[in-house]
């Protein structure tokens, strides 16, 4: 037992929280040690303690078998510490080297040696397989490579503990493989890494311990060896919880809430959407299978109004909609989660009871007379969704920029649904959420269908979209290529449809539904 | 012929430099994540403290001194408002420009006893140490030592951002002040560097027109320089060599303006006056929508890691 970190009791209390509670485990030199927890957890608290970046109210923490106490992430640095956060630290304008140089240039102050940096790095890159072009600008670079540059950054610093605060919640699966991969390679040249994650698959292929931590407690440390995903995720949620299958509905002669008609349109010359044909029916949940990037966004734009298609026609509750504005669309019965839940999901300055009135703002009950809002209402309205949907914070008037990604989409989730929408569009709903919340907003993408609306659920997540939906559209380069029965594929046939494979689409013979 | 020519470049150089000066410092701290609207008022402050200091010791570079002096002073009080106490910046800045004029004109009454401007101070209109060298020697040296500061200023700043350890860091505070403090760097002492930096240049700017261009303080004589800087900045896409051309641009013009109504073409002095003006406008929206710089964290207050939440 040679434990490089050692917690103990380590507490942190933010105003009407307790964001870590006697945190207490220690890590093995040499090890991947997995912190698994659902969003808000404190996983993210703990490590950005064990970085410097907080200090805790009480507790100890040992680098080396030393007491230290960090008051900023220079002497974490100095205690050979790095951290990949979430959000990537990187400015784009510049350079791969001199982000990663940056405080701590080699050279004199008055020149910086930017060539030496490059060389130094170039040096790092290779050795650890990173294959970063260090004289590249970060603007130009992809997701995966701009992580890289984050590595690189701390390798640099030559630090011998390295956090990785939730790095595959940005990558698709296969840059999770790689990035499996790069952090194996890591361990074997001897860091030790701190690895946060509530994804069980890589969870379970390159830990060597596990400390799972549930509402700001330690639940408990185990061998990857002796426990199992199942174990893990009982651990981490308190409960069991199951993503299987769901019951299909049976749905016949139901109107269309939904059909696109030839819907086409193109960007620059570019077939964003080619001759889109799609109904979606009462009560059913219609997903839309596809790798990223083949027209799943336009024709979410198109379906709520954002963009005008060139050709075809979006007929909403059997009324041609494809002139109508946003607006119009979703006061008529459109709800929408949308794809970025920053972007266009939420104004993270605003308030969370704000946030779940946004669009309702004019409404009668929140409105007197259209102009003046009630903001006993808006109030009394956000306790109600707080409880209802478990929106986890301090209270409803803190910024929803402060609270999880959890429990940021359930404000998104709470306030569409409580539009009491007939067509229900979800965009990657559970993007970067943990098993808890993920199950959550599956269940209630399910209620919505049950109370008879339909639901258009697009998802890059294989599982999801096979679990979920009642039947699967696939699209691939802008045209949806089938629309197939759930319980007639399973995860390789329809892996197979989403590269455009005739032959999949042939082998699978399934029922075929629609066009 | 030639005449004309080297009216207008003078011309241009002394209507451009002031602008230069400020747009330059206004730069460095828009660089480093605050912006500084209340250039104007330094730029006032400043022209009439050179103006004092000139007078008191009688001696021009004295103004100089003073100018600097209050520009750092104004400038730190922006920086206590915007970057330690995370107020907002163009309340702040507007602050400031108010209370320079104020003071200004409070500070003739009592100090001069006068209205509207200052008596006579010693100035720095001319470079006579240059008048020996062949040809443009003459031209050279009627030139205000202001000219040849603001070339050495330029290739400082230039050489900041360029090689220095120390503007790769405050174009990292001004983008992305997350990063830089996860590097390890305080994101607040190097604002303050920024905006104290946008003081100093302010400064010269404010003393090169009541003690370079003129010899005495003017109440108003500052005419909305600050704001053409601020332009000049935006103009420049926050690039040293940009910024400095654009405020020469605006030095050319208003040149241009200067020598047409000098040699009275036949066109309303109006119509002349509005050169400069519309030329601005003019590029601005040829050039607008042609990049999305600007900088990132710009015009934000940032707390630090520990204090928030």
């Amino acid at each position: 037992m040679n434990a490089i970190i050692q917690l103990k009791d380590v507490t942190k209390r933010f105003p009407g929280v307790v964001a870590n509670d006697h945190i207490s485990f220690e890590v093995e030199k040499g090890t991947i040690h997995t912190l698994a927890g659902e969003n808000g957890a404190g996983k993210s608290t703990l490590m950005n303690i064990i970085y410097g970046l907080y200090r805790p109210d009480e507790g100890e923490i040992r680098i080396e078998g030393k007491p230290v106490q960090f008051s900023s992430s220079k002497d974490s640095i100095a205690h050979r510490i790095g951290m990949v956060h979430q959000h990537f630290m990187l400015i784009p304008k510049l350079t791969v080297a001199e982000n990663i140089v940056v405080g701590q240039e080699p050279g004199s102050a008055l020149k910086v040696d930017r060539k030496g940096a490059e060389e130094r790095i170039r040096a790092l890159s290779e050795k650890y397989g990173l294959k970063i072009d260090p004289a590249r600008k970060v603007a130009d670079l992809s997701v995966t490579e701009q992580q890289r540059v984050e590595i690189l950054k701390i390798l640099y610093r030559e630090a011998e503990i390295l956090i990785f605060d939730e790095p595959t919640a940005v990558l698709t699966p296969q840059e999770i493989d790689e990035f499996c991969e790069i952090l194996l390679g890591l361990k074997a040249a001897g860091k030790t890494i701190l690895f946060i994650s509530h994804k069980m698959a890589e969870v379970m292929r390159i830990s060597d311990r596990i400390t799972v931590i549930r509402l700001g407690k330690v639940v408990g440390t185990v061998e990857k060896d002796k426990t199992t995903a199942e174990e893990l995720t009982r651990m981490m949620v308190g409960r069991d919880v199951s993503l299987a299958r769901r019951d299909r509905r049976q749905f016949e002669n139901q109107p269309n809430l939904l059909e696109l008609r030839d819907v086409s349109y193109s960007v620059n010359g570019v077939r964003k959407l080619d001759h889109i044909n799609l109904q979606l029916r009462a009560g059913e949940v219609l997903g839309v299978a596809g790798v990223d990037g083949n027209g799943q966004e336009e024709l979410v734009r198109a379906i709520y109004g954002d963009i005008r298609p060139d050709e075809g026609q979006v007929i909403f509750k059997g009324n041609d909609v494809s002139r109508t504005g946003i607006r119009a669309r979703k006061e008529s019965g459109l709800g929408l989660v949308p794809e970025d839940r920053h972007r266009d999901g939420l104004v993270l300055e605003y308030s969370v009871a704000d946030n779940l009135v946004l669009g309702m703002h004019n409404h009668k009950e929140f409105a007197k007379g259209g102009a003046w809002l009630d903001f006993k209402k808006i109030h009394e309205n956000a306790e109600t969704m707080k409880e209802d949907f478990d929106i986890r914070c301090a209270n409803v008037d803190v910024a929803a920029g402060t609270l999880s990604g959890g429990n940021q989409q359930k404000i998104i989730i709470a306030r569409e649904a409580s539009r009491d929408p007939d067509v229900f569009v979800a965009v990657q709903p559970t993007r970067g959420l943990d098993i808890g919340a993920m199950e959550f907003v599956q269940k209630t993408l399910l209620e919505q269908r049950d109370k008879g609306k339909g639901v258009l659920l697009l998802s890059l997540e294989l599982d999801e979209i096979l679990s979920v939906s009642d039947r699967i559209a696939v699209i691939f380069k802008g045209r949806i290529v089938d629309v197939v029965d759930a319980t007639s594929v399973n995860r390789q046939q329809l892996g197979l449809m989403m590269l455009g494979s005739n032959a999949a689409r042939e082998e699978q013979g399934g029922v075929q539904i629609g066009n | 012929m030639l005449n004309a020519i080297s009216y207008l470049l003078s011309a241009t150089l002394r209507m451009g430099t002031p602008i230069a000066y400020t747009a330059l410092g206004g730069m460095t701290s828009e660089r480093s994540g605050v912006n500084n609207i209340g250039l104007e008022g330094i730029m006032t402050a400043a022209a009439f403290g050179a103006a004092v200091g000139s007078y008191l010791f009688q001696n021009a570079w004295m103004g100089v001194v003073f100018a600097i002096l209050i520009g750092i002073a104004i400038s730190a009080v922006h920086s206590l408002v915007c970057i330690t106490w995370g107020g907002t910046q163009a309340v702040s800045s507007m602050a400031l420009v108010l209370l320079s004029t104020g003071i200004s004109g409070v500070g003739l009454k009592a100090l001069f006893g006068r209205q509207g401007n200052s008596p006579e101070v010693p100035s720095l209109p001319t470079t006579t140490p240059l008048e020996g060298i062949p040809v443009i020697g003459e031209f050279l040296s009627q030139q205000s030592p202001f000219v040849y500061l603001l070339l050495l200023c330029l290739l400082i700043t230039w050489f900041l951002f360029r090689h220095t350890r120390l503007g790769l860091r405050l174009i990292t505070v001004g983008e992305n002040p997350k990063a830089a403090e996860t590097a390890g760097l305080n994101v607040h002492r190097l604002r303050y560097f920024g905006v104290i930096y946008s003081g100093i240049l302010g400064g010269l700017g404010g003393a090169m027109l009541s003690i370079g261009s003129m010899n005495m303080f003017q109440e108003g004589m500052v005419a909305g320089r600050g704001y053409l800087a601020l332009g000049a900045v935006t103009m420049g896409r926050w690039n040293t060599w940009g910024v400095f051309g654009s405020a020469m641009f605006f030095g050319f013009f208003s040149a241009l303006q200067l020598y047409l109504q000098s040699i009275q073409v036949p066109v309303p002095t109006e119509f002349i006056q509005m050169i400069p003006y519309v030329a601005t406008v003019i590029v601005l929206a040829l050039s607008a929508g042609k990049s999305n710089a600007g900088i990132a964290a710009g015009g934000k207050p940032y707390t630090k890691f520990v204090q928030q939440r």
